[in-house]
């Protein structure tokens, strides 16, 4: 049997970042992958997202168009073409994925793998017939997904992200459980489409993770594009009308109150992908989330196996599951990698755009420490200014005696690029002093946030 | 005012100097015209003194090097200065010529790109809010290890080194030499400064060269006649002249008649060199060693290389002491002298000379002179040569010419007093 360095099962984010830098170590990587090469995120999560985010933003360019003197012409909406669109930029980076695989000598099987022991992997191909994979090592990637069923019995019109990506028709409501980074990018996408759109977060408001004040200018948004917004809520229960339709019961603190919608979309609860692997088995551990125990290597409970990914139920993001991916091939190329986890940033594809890094100011708070704020509002800035996005503001906050920053807030045009930049600082423990005496180009977006950093 | 202290220019072709103990620490007190700085060249150290009274600045930490002109510290008259001048995290201009400098000037202006890039402190990789809490918690960064990408120093690092200093412990770095190889350290003294660059020269000497030794021992009973005369006439000479002084006279007389001794082999070619310029060795405690030259020793009088000794020996231990005047021997003398306890040594050629004498103590020993047996102070010699380019015949001749000066200072008087006229 052919010995490959490397064993690979699921071909998404972390598991081609994983195989790359085996080969680029010099090793000889397989991966095996039962659906299409790039995961939830290129087929189903952040990328669709973002294309229909891109569709609604180009829409409201569209609007505001006129200002500068454009004005389209019979502009409408064309769900289909939207969607087909996003097909188009699937595709796109899919084969992009399998190029760069074929460019490394990466070798993809089609099929589902099944762990036989620490070295051995049997793989069910897609013509029914077997085959056996030896490797030195296995890293798991095989990822998570929404479970079929929330609510007993089973209501057809309840749905998860996925599926809300793959409606035929712009719905004529829907009500989004989950106000965080996916939940308010798809309030976006659907509220800007015309459809009624109300939302349900179980904690005190939206994104929690994202500091208040920058929050507050999303959920005012929200507000006067008419969205209805439940804070301290929960969806309890879901019937089907009779017509087109769904009677929901939600319970917003401790008081039950009804709503209806045509469609309910719940972007919680996920599940590691786990099932048929043989891990009980071979006896890898799972943790309190249900997804696979890794310490900061990567590395199972069983000596050569590593997993990578959203399959651990932890820090479930791209973002962060490339890092994971490097680091157990790494790890198992012989080297010794960890996954530092400090300064992740986040983004939601929003409108406006909101990303953040590290704590917000109530954390750093809550943590005992003494803080500086500063802020900067995109009203200031002048690119802003010629692109007419000028709502948002930049917030950046730090450590009163050593000026470490702890976290950056952003609201804004193109805020998913411009949180770069503090992450970096954030990674070099930086303090606003480096952002500052650092050239940034003007007119640009990035300029709010030196002056925010000149100003703290 | 704040007061920039510049390391200075020791000699022609310097280009750089190795900054090797800060007298005081990050934000104490000087007083001007007290050693502030040790500053250390390829030849020697050098004392450099305050020239005000005010709160220190380092700017160019322990270990690191610093170009001729660069301004290496600053001295702060006020707190407010001072509190001001550690929130500048810009190294300060380069090659400033004045030696006042306003705080504006010194400190509070914007770098120019070049500065930032060429600034010595950027030298240790460390991130800025670890740098910021080592200088207001006064910990010594090149004593740390970073542990961050490619050993930068982070928050962490120095959150252990503060930890380690409120326990009342040393860094980590001396913590894990606790025990070394099995071992119980109870002192790890890093070796820096001096004592680098004698232990680097004494190994190479040794390494490059072919070291052969003559012990034997002078009859100095004459000699200290001679010198118990010219101590009772001090007052009329100026000075009172040492054994070793008169030895670098003997010698030089010496080699005056055996160039075959005052040589050097370079690469390929033996050099006999024109000049006899006799170096002595100068102990400095424990720490050090230095050897000063009196250049053209054959052609001063006894007294004027009393002079020049003296001064050396002076300027040496005062931390005074030029490169240019410790270079350029083609011969050293090396005296165990009164506190001596051995007879003997083996000295280590000072490269690229090809000879050391070294002296020990004088004693009273039973000597048979005249097939009688009577006192006689010895002093004991030893001669290294480089047997590469001396053989033991030639250095038995130099040996003999040397005998017969210690052993008839007659001989040596009237030269010598020749020139008191």
């Amino acid at each position: 049997m052919e010995d490959r360095d490397v064993l690979i099962i699921g071909g998404g984010p972390a598991g081609y970042t994983a195989a790359i830098r085996v080969a680029q170590l010099g090793g000889k990587a397989t991966v095996v992958e039962k659906d299409t090469m790039g995961g939830i995120c290129v087929n189903h999560g952040c990328i669709p997202t973002a294309t229909l985010a891109r569709a609604v933003e180009l829409l409201e360019m569209g609007k505001y168009g006129k200002e500068y003197g454009i004005t389209y012409e019979d502009m409408k909406v064309d769900f289909r073409r939207m969607m087909s669109k996003k097909e188009a930029v699937v595709k796109t980076l899919v084969s992009g994925v399998k190029q760069m695989l074929e460019a490394y000598g990466v070798e993809v099987i089609e099929g589902t793998g099944r762990l036989i022991s620490s070295s051995l992997m049997e793989v069910q191909l897609k013509d029914g017939t077997k085959k056996e994979l030896k490797g030195r090592r296995i890293i798991i990637s095989t990822g998570s997904r929404y479970p079929e069923a929330y609510f007993p019995g089973g209501v057809p019109k309840v749905i998860n992200p996925i599926e809300g990506l793959r409606l035929n028709e712009i719905p004529k409501s829907m009500l989004i459980a989950g106000g965080g980074f996916i939940g308010t990018v798809l309030v976006t996408i659907f509220s800007k489409l015309g459809a009624e759109v109300s939302i349900v977060e179980e904690s005190s408001r939206l994104l929690p993770q994202v500091d208040k004040e920058v929050g507050f200018i999303l959920e005012k948004e929200f507000k006067d594009n008419g969205i209805q917004i439940y804070l301290n809520a929960r969806v309890m229960k879901v019937e089907s009308k009779r017509e087109d339709g769904l009677n929901i019961l939600i319970d917003v603190k401790g008081k039950e109150i009804k709503a209806g919608a045509q469609y309910v979309l719940m972007t919680e609860p996920r599940e590691a992908n786990i099932d048929g692997l043989g891990l009980r088995e071979i006896g890898v551990e799972l943790n309190e989330k249900k997804g696979i125990l890794v310490n900061e290597r990567m590395e199972t409970s069983i000596p050569g196996i590593f997993a990578v990914g959203d399959v651990t139920m932890e820090h479930m993001w791209t973002t962060v599951a490339y890092f994971e991916g490097n680091t157990a091939a790494e790890n198992a190329m012989g080297q010794n990698s960890k996954v530092d986890y400090r300064a992740i940033p986040f983004w939601t594809y929003s409108i406006p755009e909101i990303s953040c890094v590290g704590m917000t100011e109530e954390e750093t708070l809550a943590k005992g420490y003494k803080v500086r704020v500063g802020r900067f509002p995109f009203a200031g800035n002048g690119m802003a200014a010629v692109l007419g996005q000028r709502r948002g503001m930049v917030k950046i906050i730090k450590e009163e005696r050593y000026g470490e920053v702890l976290g950056v807030h952003i609201i804004g045009p193109r805020a998913g690029d411009l949180i770069a930049e503090a992450a970096l600082a954030m990674k070099m423990e930086g303090t606003p002093g480096e952002i500052a005496r650092t050239f940034h180009v003007h007119p640009s977006l990035s300029e709010a946030l030196w002056e925010a950093a000149r100003s703290v | 005012m704040v007061i920039q202290i510049v390391a200075p220019k020791l000699g022609m072709s310097m280009s750089d100097v190795t900054v090797v103990e800060w007298k005081v620490k990050e934000g104490e007190n000087v007083e001007k015209g007290t050693v502030v700085l040790v500053i250390e060249t390829e030849k020697t150290e050098w004392n450099v003194e305050a020239g005000a009274s005010g709160l220190l600045h380092i700017l160019v930490q322990e270990g690191a090097k610093a170009k001729i002109g660069q301004v290496v510290g600053l001295i702060a008259e006020t707190r407010e200065e001072f509190e001001k001048l550690q929130k500048e995290i810009l190294p300060p201009a380069l090659e400033v010529g004045g030696k006042e400098v306003p705080l504006t000037e010194a400190a509070g202006r914007r770098p120019e790109a070049a500065e930032v890039a060429t600034g010595d402190r950027e030298r240790i990789r460390i991130s800025p809010v670890a740098r910021k809490m080592a200088e207001e918690q006064m910990i010594d960064i090149t004593r740390i290890k970073g542990t961050g990408p490619d050993g930068r120093i982070v928050k962490e690092d120095i959150e252990r080194a503060a930890e380690m200093q409120r326990k009342g412990a040393t860094p980590p770095e001396e913590v894990t030499r606790a025990l070394y190889q099995g071992r119980r350290v109870k002192q790890t003294i890093p070796i820096k400064g001096m004592r680098r660059v004698i232990a680097e020269r004494m190994v190479s000497s040794l390494s490059h060269s072919a070291q052969l030794s003559f012990l034997g021992k002078f009859d100095a009973t004459e000699l200290m006649q001679f010198r118990k005369a010219l101590l009772n006439r001090e007052k009329v000479i100026g000075v009172s002249i040492t054994y070793t002084e008169i030895l670098v006279y003997a010698i030089a007389r010496a080699l005056k008649d055996h160039p075959d001794i005052n040589v050097s082999m370079i690469e390929s070619e033996i050099k006999v060199w024109e000049d006899i310029n006799i170096g002595v060795a100068v102990a400095l405690g424990k720490e050090g060693l230095l050897v000063p030259v009196v250049k053209q020793a054959d052609k001063k009088s006894l007294i004027e290389i009393s002079r020049e000794v003296k001064s050396l020996v002076e300027k040496a231990r005062g931390g005074k002491i030029l490169p240019d005047e410790v270079t350029g021997g083609t011969f050293t003398v090396t005296s165990i002298g009164a506190v001596g306890v051995s007879d003997y040594q083996t000295p280590v050629i000072n490269q690229p000379e090809s000879a050391i004498l070294g002296i020990g103590p004088i004693k009273d020993e039973p000597v048979v002179k005249n097939g009688q047996i009577v006192i006689a102070s010895l002093m004991p010699y030893s001669l290294t040569i480089d047997h590469r380019v001396i053989n033991g015949f030639g250095a038995e001749q130099f040996l003999a010419s040397l005998k017969e000066l210690v052993e008839t200072p007659a001989v040596l008087l009237p030269k010598s007093v020749e020139k008191l006229g």
